[in-house]
């Protein structure tokens, strides 16, 4: 039973050029019948036919399109999120001005394309979609359109993608970086962490942070305000804490224990992420970072 | 239910997707270029209706906007199309003195579309400008419904789609001209099928939907008017142009002299002109005596722009929808301003026995009162010696036969006030309208009722179509005169004058009056004039054939309207079928030529690939050899089991694998340079196993 509904239907409309082409005709309808004049007749009727035919090819455009390899691309709440993918052609004939498109689309821009399939082959596409929020979201489908050949017909077809996805957090605060704990116990971690006070290296000033670090001298050699960095702060342990990240709601907390995540795997340091539940461990490189983004995209979802 | 439900569900949720998501196309160069010529090619069709400051102004902007095209320069600015709009209907309406009617409505359409290009940006104006260049094709049948025009419209349909394809394939690779007019043309050609359903079927309307402003200009083609007067069918006498075609579907054609197609009855005259006045008509009295002897008509009229029909003299079986005026003549309701086609039924030899009315004797006697004396003097001496009207008659026609009257297309000019009396007595030189006109004047006179018919007299026959065509130059007058116990019977003065006008036709007589000569002389000069050579042959069959053509297209086109509708659908044995029953029998029939074509332009699956096909003759080939592939067997197994049966040809087995292998499954696309290379060697591939 349910296989026939699982097909998703393929659905045309005309376009607007073809809306209008309806109503040029009926007007040319009318003078031929008015004239009675055969000639018209059969231009009216010829152009009539042509789009009979159209609204086959168009159709015919769409036939055996497949979609696979949906892969989305990391986002941050507030950009858009990417899908690589390839469009196969599963049929003889080649596709030209094949758009894709994702449900809930709502001007020309939300199309991608065109693409151009040759028979029995693969094309490799990209679409992306709004992603307002944070959290994991799913892409139920992406939908496959064409007005090829003669933009008189918007044929789509809803292609089942079930993907899901996760949106980061969209990094943000403007809280000063934490100050590393100093543990008393276990210095098997500590001892891991860079030497106390070494120079790393310099990063633009932002509002609110301490006037200590900044470089004064680069200051004074003309050069904008930086902050001089040192790795691990004394041999304290970087923890990205929820309790400490006051005031500004929940979004809001997540929004600045992201951007930490971020900048603290920009310079490779060693850091943990601590939030009201759950705790994840001092670590470093992108599958830690990943690790830590998707537990603060998740954060809510646990409750 | 659920299952409805969910499906529903599911479609709500696609046909959501916004009317606006729809592709906003980028107008490339390549396209504007086919969309520019594709409007020239259309304006060009109007270069002959549109003024000349029109016609040039259309080019220079279309030269205009193409120079911009290739210089990628800006288009001009909103303030100077303005002004170039408001100047070009200025110039119409100078031009007019109307915006309103063809022509100005031609020309404007031509000089908005000309500047619709100064402003195209997008894909909507794109189209908006291909709408125009359908108006303007449409435009075109409004001066000429000709096949050359049905040539020109297939040409600008395929180029506008051309056009419209080269936009939609964008830039997604580098086009050929040739493979976007390919393409056109088969959209073109699959198309055919629906339009001759649409155009045969399609329920036609008896008139028109509003009443037409009309172009007063040049709509009186037909010989002539609706009275006659001296010199004016003489005008005619060499004018080509056909009058109608007439098919007689018995093989029955009459001979030449009984060719007389009537037209119209002039009762009246005031000395000078002879008109029909205005007569009652009625619906049409079919005469079903003696039907073996009928010739049955199928006729084809040109438009002439009046009400006329024409039959052979005598019709007795009218068209339901016609309608009878006294004297047995008949028209439309309508004026004929498109081909018309009609059966029509007449007997050559019909005398009808109807007693004469009061009324028609004394419109039949009716002299103008200021009738010249010698014409009143020469008619009574001839009714003082004839015992009846027939030798009154007689005495007419023999005065006729004095040597001194000439037929000839050039009589020169009458006497204004009594051109007949003036041609009777003094000029002597005549066409059939001074015969016939001269005649019943004198008939009258002498107290004979007569009328004075207007029509046809003979054709050429086509032998290649099987029909007469009747053209203007046989436009003919002849007389009628009321015999006691005979009723009426025809009188062509003509005859007596010129034998040759009734017996050979108006060529003929046309050749002898340049000649001039009598008695052998002109027996020589008929000879000569019915000896033809081979080009002369040659040229005329294929002038036959052109005709014959002509008159198939003006049967099945140009005369398709609600009345041949009816028949031919009677004859497809459909019947009574109403307005909307029709619709519904034209969407039932789309909908299966969708369905068949649908079936056609299928897409194919893989199996039809022209590898795998490829790959599968290979197998076949070393199959019929003795070597089937096993069902299991790859490729490569297969090849080794082949190389070592058939070692002769391990070579080639070996190469057609590992192309095959490449091409498959490898980075290599297929391509037809590489199918070619592996038909090449399947094609050299002799397996034989050794001895």
């Amino acid at each position: 039973m349910g296989k026939k509904t699982k097909k998703n239907p393929v659905i045309t409309r005309p376009t607007k050029p073809g809306f209008f082409l309806f109503l040029v005709l009926l007007a040319m309808l009318v003078a031929s019948a008015n004239y009675g004049n055969n000639m018209a007749y059969i231009l009216t009727f010829l152009i009539f036919s042509l789009i009979l035919v159209v609204f086959l090819q168009t159709r015919n455009n769409l036939k055996g399109l497949e979609i696979k390899n949906v892969q989305p691309q990391p986002a941050f709440a507030g950009s858009r999120v990417r899908f690589t993918l390839e469009l196969h052609n599963r049929l003889s004939g080649k596709r030209y001005g094949i758009y894709l498109t994702f449900p809930g689309a709502e001007s020309p821009d939300d199309l991608y394309g065109p693409f151009t399939v040759g028979p029995f082959s693969s094309a490799t596409g990209e679409i992306s979609l709004p992603a307002p929020k944070r959290g994991r979201f799913t892409l139920s489908d992406i939908i496959i359109l064409t007005v090829f050949p003669l933009g008189v017909f918007r044929v789509h077809s809803g292609l089942k993608a079930d993907k899901s996805y996760l949106v980061y957090p969209k990094p943000g605060g403007f809280l000063p970086w934490p100050e590393p704990e100093v543990h008393s116990e276990g210095d098997g971690e500590g001892s891991q962490l860079k030497g106390g006070d070494d120079y790393v290296g310099s990063r633009p000033y932002r509002p609110g942070e301490s006037m200590h670090h900044i470089d004064w001298k680069a200051v004074a050699r003309g050069r904008s305000l930086n902050i001089k960095e040192f790795s691990g702060g004394g041999s304290g342990q970087l923890w990205f804490d929820w309790s400490k990240v006051g005031g500004s709601g929940t979004e809001g907390r997540l929004s600045q224990l992201a951007r930490w995540v971020l900048e603290a795997d920009e310079r490779g340091s060693v850091f943990g992420l601590r939030l009201l539940t759950s705790e994840i461990g001092l670590g470093s490189g992108s599958g830690h970072t990943i690790k830590c983004l998707n537990e603060l995209t998740l954060f809510d979802s646990r409750k | 239910m659920r299952r409805v439900l969910l499906k529903l569900e599911l479609n709500k949720k696609m046909k959501a997707l916004s009317w606006a998501v729809s592709p906003r196309l980028p107008i490339s160069k390549g396209s504007l270029n086919w969309l520019i010529f594709c409007l020239l090619m259309v304006i060009a069709g109007h270069v002959t209706h549109i003024p000349v400051w029109a016609a040039l102004g259309a080019l220079f902007i279309v030269v205009w906007r193409l120079r911009m095209v290739r210089k990628r320069s800006p288009l001009p600015a909103n303030i100077l199309r303005f002004m170039l709009t408001a100047g070009a209907i200025a110039g119409v309406v100078v031009t007019y003195r109307s915006y309103l009617g063809r022509d100005p409505g031609i020309t404007a359409l031509v000089i908005l579309s000309s500047l619709k290009l100064l402003e195209l940006k997008s894909h909507r104006d794109f189209m908006f400008v291909v709408f125009l260049c359908y108006f303007l094709v449409l435009g075109n049948f409004l001066y000429t419904q000709s096949i050359p025009s049905l040539i020109f419209m297939a040409a600008a349909v395929i180029l506008i789609t051309a056009a419209i394809l080269r936009l939609n394939y964008q830039e997604s690779e580098s086009l050929k001209t040739s493979s976007l007019l390919k393409s056109a043309a088969k959209l073109f050609i699959f198309s055919l099928p629906f339009m001759l359903v649409l155009f045969f079927l399609f329920p036609r309307t008896s008139g028109p939907l509003w009443n037409l402003p009309q172009d007063p200009e040049g709509k009186y083609r037909s010989g002539f008017n609706d009275s006659i007067y001296p010199g004016q069918i003489a005008q005619l006498a060499n004018s080509k142009i056909p009058a109608f075609r007439v098919t007689f579907p018995d093989d029955n054609l009459p001979r030449h002299k009984d060719l007389y197609f009537r037209g119209v009855i002039l009762w009246f005259t005031n000395g000078r002109r002879w008109v029909q006045g205005i007569l009652p008509a009625r619906r049409p009295r079919q005469i079903n005596e003696n039907p073996e002897a009928g010739i049955r008509q199928e006729i084809i009229l040109e438009p002439h722009f009046r009400r006329w029909l024409f039959a052979l003299d005598m019709p007795t079986i009218l068209p339901y929808w016609s309608r009878q005026l006294p004297g047995r003549i008949f028209h439309t309701r309508r004026i004929v301003e498109r081909y018309v086609s009609y059966r029509v039924t007449s007997q050559v030899d019909y005398r009808s026995a109807e007693e004469l009315t009061a009324t028609f004797r004394r419109w039949a006697l009716q002299l103008p009162r200021d009738l010249s004396r010698r014409i009143r003097e020469l008619a009574l001496s001839w009714r003082e010696q004839a015992a009846s009207d027939s030798e009154i008659v007689q005495s007419a026609l023999d005065y006729f036969r004095d040597p001194g009257f000439v037929y000839t297309l050039k009589p020169g000019v009458m006497d204004r006030e009594r051109p007949f009396e003036d041609f009777l007595f003094n000029k002597k030189k005549g066409f059939c309208e001074h015969y016939a006109g001269a005649f019943a004047l004198l008939l009258r006179a002498a107290g004979v009722p007569t009328r004075i018919l207007t029509g046809y007299q003979g054709g050429i026959y086509n032998p290649v179509g099987k029909y007469l065509l009747v053209r203007q130059s046989e436009a003919h007058a002849w007389c009628e005169v009321w015999l006691e116990g005979e009723g009426w019977r025809r009188i062509d003065p003509t005859a007596v004058i010129s034998p040759e006008r009734i017996e050979y036709g108006i060529d003929m007589s046309n050749t002898l009056s340049s000649l001039g000569g009598a008695g052998d002389d002109r027996q020589d000069a008929i000879d000569n004039a019915l000896r033809r050579g081979f080009f002369k042959n040659l040229f005329q069959t294929l002038e036959d054939y052109w005709d014959t053509i002509n008159n198939k297209w003006n049967l099945w086109i140009m005369s398709y309207d609600l009345y041949r509708q009816r028949s031919f659908l009677e004859s497809l044995g459909i019947e009574h079928l109403g307005r909307w029953t029709l619709v519904v029998f034209i969407i039932l029939i789309v909908a299966g030529l969708l369905i068949l074509f649908s079936f056609l332009l299928r897409r194919k699956s893989a199996l039809s690939e022209p590898l795998l096909e490829l790959y599968r003759r290979f197998c076949n080939k070393l199959g019929r050899a003795g070597l089937r592939r096993l069902a299991w067997e790859g490729p490569l197994d297969f090849a080794r089991r082949a190389a070592a049966k058939f070692p002769r040809s391990a070579g080639d087995i070996e190469q057609v694998t590992n192309l095959f292998i490449e091409l498959r499954y490898g980075r290599q696309a297929v391509d037809d340079l590489h199918l070619k290379e592996l038909k090449k060697h399947i094609a050299r591939l002799a397996p034989k196993t050794e001895h």
